[in-house]
Order: structure tokens, then sequence, then C-alpha cells
């Protein structure tokens, strides 16, 4: 039984050799089984039918923008492995950068501030303690050391 | 066992609430009675617990397919080994598997500290016990694992070939430990928080834990890279999964709150910070928690389904919410008064070492979230893949890098830009002299040179700073050069364990660079005695093989490397698992050479025994686990004890300072 099921399997193997440019193009594309890796790098039915289909759609001499336009019309944008840079996804691209950058101010806001507060702090300081007081309290200091 | 798996799994559940009362009573009437109580119901929840946990695996050795999660992960012909890995191979497994190494844990801590009778200790304790109860109400309602089927199927479904690898029994768990440690740090932020407590102490009691959890967690992500690379097929590590990703940002926020601690340490400085820093963690630990089982985002890793999503949200919000409050209650009392003297200084480092670090986490979390957020705004549907991360991450981790070799060698409070020269000049000049052997060497990209060179500034920064410190102190301690060095290793563990992980960093990061910019591929189609030219080596193929095994079935395709020096042979494999026939399952064969691995996948093949393959080089990849390796002992030297250093509060004054005044047997 097992003979025969290794039969069916040998026969019915997946079958596939592709160029790197079909390669390439396939490395931006999710592949559409749901398994979260992109086209090449999945081993499943669906992706190296695809990958075929490029294949085909490149011998045919279809430019890699219209298989990019073909499979989005066809698949929707989430078939792409990452966002076209255009509209409202250049968020997604710019955004990291754009925290960044204000953190970056806030820190050095923070940083000043706080010496900032350090200083009129010590200045006060220096108004209400008197030289009497002072003396006093570094006296007490030295006793409890 | 069935019964008693889950019986003990109700009986934890029920004794968790419990414990926590008693503790409370403990804080409000001070009555060493309730104290105790407690106590021995931490005991009682960690031997119900272990014993739940003991009867799923007995359960899963024995194939007791009356239980659905048994049937759903085993069958029969599974190895010993996988069967004892279903443990973890599904959400409801993975979740008894994460209370048992939390209760664990819970133990551990209970050990060291059971005449502890401070509040700070019992309100962890408890905050411990109020995540434990969380994961017991799920086992026990939502996701139990010992939930029966109407009837006993014959055999099971069986375990998902891509988790029948060796690194599958240390990866999940490895990564759970580094998830679950993380709990106690944030336990003790939060005790010290309803305490008032916020001096030093909870950062000193953390700090093992912490490192322990982030070394954990380090093996837990470099494994998953190696299980990822042998058994997934395509000859990557890391693909931007939302599953890796999870994994690695409370690894962003926890290495950031390892350097920020040391702020709080020495200069009693960001003491919100830190606060904020452990939350994110443990909230990033459970989301990943989550993640990595339930099948929530598509994912290669993601091996079930469940619909957990709104209580882990809820728990998560409900801790966040309670740490607000709190924290604004301390808020005055955490407000550090001392400033930053000088962004030259290892303070600024710090500052600036912790922004890249949480940007990084940050970028990562915005790529995960942005899909969502784009069918929010457009109503379309994207997807956020590696070419997305790789574009905007490559820029961080390159000043991260620059970063961490600048930081150890700046002194704390104030250095001077002279300084800073003369401590940075020899290693510099040492990479301008690399660079061109580099180039030479053929990393002509700009990229990969400027990385690579980074890489090597850093080793030789942090190599020149352990030699000439070394150096210093032999000069002025007369000792011989060895002495000086080998003592100055070990006088500061913390400190040198930390350059040895930077050391790892660095050694992974060239790794990642040279692997990934010089990867060499080839499609090759074979006919039975055909030869194929790859990389200088003749690669001769002789005929496709096949063989039944009681679990699957495989298809092999011999592969004779052969050049003028050497010869090895790759059999890489298609295997068919009896119950899982519909996912051929991919076997590279791999040949580690000190240049790279030499790696072959087995694609396909035609009736007439023709060979379909991929081979490809990676070059220094091994690099990368290295670099791991590294930093496990960086992490591990730096956890142990140095002879110079002492506990803050011995036993002895922790119990006469303490700040309860304890009643024993109920005295008024």
């Amino acid at each position: 039984m097992s003979y025969i099921l290794s039969l069916v399997i040998f026969f019915q193997a997946p079958v596939k050799t592709q160029k790197p440019e079909v390669r390439a193009l396939a490395s931006q594309f999710m592949c559409p089984c749901g398994c979260g890796r992109v086209v090449v790098n999945c081993d499943c039915g669906t992706a190296y039918k695809m990958q075929e289909e490029i294949a085909s759609l490149l011998d045919k001499g279809f430019t890699p923008e219209q298989i990019v336009n073909n499979y989005v019309n066809q698949y929707g944008e989430s078939i792409l492995a990452s966002p076209l840079k255009k509209g409202f996804n250049w968020t997604g691209y710019i955004l990291p950068f754009a925290v960044a950058l204000i953190s970056v101010f806030i820190i050095f806001y923070f940083i000043r501030s706080q010496k900032k507060s350090t200083y009129i702090l010590e200045e006060s300081e220096k108004k209400v303690i008197s030289e009497e007081e002072r003396k006093k309290i570094e006296k007490e200091l030295e006793d409890i050391e | 066992m069935v019964e008693l798996g889950r019986f003990t799994l109700i009986f934890s559940f029920i004794l968790t609430p419990l414990t926590i009362i008693f503790y409370l009573l403990f804080l409000k009437s001070k009555d060493l009675r309730f104290f105790i109580s407690a106590q021995r119901g931490v005991i009682l929840i960690f031997s119900f617990i272990v014993i739940s946990s003991v009867s799923l695996l007995y359960a899963l050795v024995t194939s007791d397919f009356s239980i659905e999660y048994v049937a759903s992960y085993t069958d029969r012909t599974l190895p010993l080994l996988y069967k004892i890995s279903a443990f973890w191979a599904g959400m409801e497994g993975s979740l008894l598997f994460w209370a048992l190494t939390l209760v664990i844990l819970i133990l551990w801590l209970w050990i060291e500290n059971r005449q502890d009778y401070r509040k700070i200790h019992v309100w962890a304790m408890i905050f411990n016990l109020g995540v434990l109860f969380f994961f017991n109400t799920l086992l026990v309602f939502l996701s139990n694992p010992f939930k029966t089927l109407p009837f006993t199927p014959a055999d099971g479904r069986g375990l998902n070939p891509l988790l029948q690898n060796v690194s599958m029994l240390i990866h999940p768990p490895t990564l759970y430990l580094g998830y679950v440690g993380f709990t106690i740090p944030f336990a003790y932020a939060m005790a010290s928080l309803i305490t008032g407590k916020i001096d030093i102490h909870w950062i000193t009691k953390v700090r093992k834990w912490t490192i322990l959890s982030w070394i954990f967690l380090t093996i837990g992500i470099i494994y998953g890279g190696k299980w990822a690379y042998v058994e997934l097929g395509w000859g990557g590590y890391w693909a931007w999964d939302p599953v890796e990703n999870a994994s690695f940002m409370p690894w962003l926020t926890g290495t950031a709150f390892l350097h920020s601690v040391m702020m709080q340490e020495k200069r009693n400085m960001l003491k919100i910070w830190n606060m904020v820093l452990i939350m994110l963690t443990f909230a990033l630990t459970i989301f990943g928690t989550y993640i990595t089982r339930s099948g929530a985002l598509a994912s290669v890793h993601a091996f079930a389904q469940s619909n957990l999503g709104p209580f882990f949200a809820a728990f998560i919000g409900g801790w966040f919410a309670l740490f607000l409050i709190l924290l604004a209650l301390r808020w005055k009392k955490l407000k550090s008064k001392i400033p930053i003297e000088n962004v030259l200084s290892r303070e600024g480092t710090f500052y600036i070492n912790n922004w890249i670090l949480v940007i990084i986490a940050f970028t990562i979390f915005w790529g995960v979230l942005f899909p969502i957020i784009a069918e929010i705004v457009r109503g379309v549907k994207i997807t956020v893949g590696p070419p997305f991360y790789e574009q905007v991450t490559i820029p961080f981790f390159l000043i991260l890098l620059l970063i961490m070799g600048i930081c150890p060698s700046i002194g704390w409070r104030k250095a001077t830009l002279k300084g800073i020269i003369k401590t940075m000049l020899i290693p510099f000049l040492l990479t301008l002299i690399t660079i061109p052997f580099l180039y030479l060497g053929g990393i002509t990209r700009a990229l990969p040179l400027t990385a690579v060179s980074l890489s090597i500034l850093v080793f030789y920064i942090i190599i020149f700073e352990i030699l000439r410190t070394a150096y210093v102190k032999a000069k002025v301690q007369k000792l011989p050069y060895i002495t000086s060095l080998y003592r100055l290793l070990l006088s500061n563990k913390r400190r040198y364990g930390g350059f040895v992980v930077h050391i790892g960093v660095i050694f992974t990061a060239a790794g990642i660079i040279l692997s990934t910019a010089f990867k060499k591929e080839a499609e090759i189609t074979l006919k039975p005695g055909q030869e194929a030219e790859f990389m200088g080596y003749k690669i001769r193929y002789s005929h496709l093989m096949y063989e039944d095994t009681p679990h699957y079935t495989w298809f092999r395709a011999p592969l004779n490397f052969v050049n003028k020096k050497e010869s090895f042979w790759l059999k890489p494999e298609k295997r068919f698992y009896r119950t899982w026939s519909e996912q051929p399952n991919t076997e590279v064969d791999i040949k580690t050479t000190l240049a790279g691995d030499f790696y072959a996948i087995l694609e396909g093949w035609d009736k007439d025994g023709t060979a379909y393959l991929r081979v490809q080089f990676h070059p220094f990849i091994y690099l990368i686990w290295l670099g791991g390796l590294i930093m496990v002992i960086g992490g591990i030297f730096a956890l142990l004890p140095d002879r110079r250093q002492k506990e803050p509060i011995t036993q002895k004054q922790n119990n006469s300072k303490n700040s309860l005044e304890i009643k024993k047997g109920g005295e008024k």
C-alpha cells in the first residue's frame, strides 16, 4: 500500500526550476496560500504555480510592472510583500523616521529643562539659606559623621 | 490521568486568588499566619500545575487520543521526543507550559525570599500570582488542554512536519522562559510603585531575573533562526514574520531596560523610564505569547488557531491601566532631580542607546500594525513584509552598532572630546587599514562595506578598551600584564560580560551582513549521471532515491561536490508524512566550511529521475550562531557575582529593617 502511495507521490511531485528574473519578481509577492512567506520561499503548490505563471508572462513579453499590476488587480495590494510607495502608504515608510527625529528633540528638550530646573533650584537655595543656617547645618552634618 | 490533569488545573485556578487574598490579609493585619498560609498556597499551586503538566505529557507520550489536544498534535508513529515537544506545539499546551514556567519561577522566588516579609516582596508575589491567575483562567475555561473528544479516534493527526526538528525541543521552551522571566521584574516594578519603595532595591532585586530572561530570549530567537534556516527550506533565517517580530520586540525593550537600569543604579536617573520600559517589555512578551500560537496573524510559526485575542487585549490593557494609575500617583517621587551634566558622557550614550532600541522596537511594531491602520484608512488590505522592514530598520541598526562601540569607552558624568578621540584613535586607524583589505576581499558595495567596517571598528574599540585598562592597572599595581587582564575581567563581571555580549552582537551583525550581501545561488536541473558547476565545485548527481519509513516517505537526490582539494556529499530530501501528505516537507542538507555553508534543496523531480535543485552558498552565516553563543556566554558571565559585590541588604538587616511589624500566632 505504502509502495503505491510512494509511486503516486513520485509522479505527482512538484517540478520547477526558475530563472533569476522570475525569482526576483516572485520575491515581491506574498504566497496567497496564507503561509506568511514570500512566493519564492514557499514550497506549496500555489507558490510553484505562481512562479510558473510569472515565468510564462515574462516569456510572453510582459514587463515586471505589468506583471505586478496584473497580480495586484487579481489579488489586491495584499499580494505585495511591501506596500506600494504611494499615497497613504508613505506614512508607513516615513513615520518611524519622523518619530525618531521628534523623539531626539524631546530628549534634548528634557535634558535641557532638567539642567535649567536644577540651576534654578540651586539659585533659590542660595537665597533662602543664610550664612548662619549654613554653618549650623554643616556643624550638624559633622556631628552625624 | 485526564481527570487528574483537569482537576489539578481547577484546583490551581481556585487556589491562586485564595493565595493572593492571604497575602493581602497579611499586608493588612501583619498576622504571620496569613503569610504562612499564602506561602503554603504557592507550594500547592506549584504542585497542582506540575501534576497537570505531567498528566498532559503522559497523555501525549501514551497517545491518549481521547484528549483533543493529543489527537490534534501527535500520532502513533511520532518519535518520543516530538511527542514531548507537542506539549508546546499548540495554543492550549503552550499556555500550560507558560503557567508551568511561571510557577517554577515563582517557586524559585519563594525559596529565595521565604523569610522576606517586606511589603515589596509580598506585593511582587501578588502581582506574579495575578499574572498566573490569568493563564489559569484561560486554561480552565477557554483553552483547556484536557478537553476530550466525543469519540476516541484510532490515530491522531500528527505533529506538523515543520515542528519535527530537534530545534523545536530548545527553541519554544527557551523563548517562553524568556517571555515568562520578564514577569518577575515587571511584578517587582509594580510592587515598588504600589509600596512607594522606589529606591534602588527593586532594580538590584530584578537584575538577575532580567539578565536570565534576556539570555533565554536570546537563545530562543537565535534557535528560532536556526530552525527556520534548517527546516523551512528556503535558505533564510529571518523573514520579518509577525511571530519573529513579536519575539524580537521584547528583546529590544528588554535590552534597553538592561542598559537604563544602570543609569538608575549608578546615577539615580531614568526612574520613570525604567518603569515604562519594563511595562512595555512585559506587555510585549504577553503579545508575543498570544501571536506565537494563536494564528491571529498569518505566520510561518503559527501552527494553531484560537480566538483568545480579546482576552489577551483586555489583560494587557488592564495591566497598562493599573500601571499608569500607579505611575501617576508616584510621579513626583520618581522624577529624577539629577540632571545629565553632559551629553558627551556615558549617560548621554545610554540615552541614545535607549532611544535607538526603542525606536527599532516601535518601527517593528508599526510594521505589524500598519496593515490594520491602512485597512481602516483606505479600506484596502496590504502586507508589510521583509522589503519594508529592511528599508526602515537598517539605518537604525547601523546607528546602534556605532553606539555600541562608543558607549562603554566613555566615562560617567562628563567626558571630553579629546579623551574620546584618544580612546578611539587607534581602533579607528586600525579600521582604516582594514577597509582596503575588505574591498579587495570582494566587499565592494557601499552598504555592506559600511556595515562591516562599523562592526570591525566597534570590535577594535571594545578590545582596545579592555587591553588599555588592563595595561593601566598593570602599571599602577605593578602586576604582570596577563595577571592584570585576568583580574580586570573578574573584577567587574557585569561590565566585561556586557563587553562580551557586544562582541557577540558584532559577530551576529557581521554574519547577517555577509551572508545576505554575498549569498550565491543557482537553480540546477540534473538528469541521473549529469554534472553541474557551482562556486568552483563540480556537482555530480547519480540517481534519485526513495524509501518508505513508518512515519514518512522520503525522496533524496545525493549530490557529490568535488573540487581539486575536497569532496563532500549533500543529500537534500523531500518528505511526505503519512498524516500530512498534502504538505511536502523540504529537508535541506548543509555542509559548513570556514568560508560559509553549502546549502542544497531538492525542489522536485521528473518521472525519468531528473532532479530540480537549488544550491546556495551562505558566506560566514555561522557567525550568526557563533555570535548568539558569545552573547549567551557574555550574559552568563555578567550574571556571575563579583567578589566585591555585596547584597544591598543582607538577610539579617532585612529582617531587622522589616517595614512590617510581624505578629506571630495572632498576637495583638
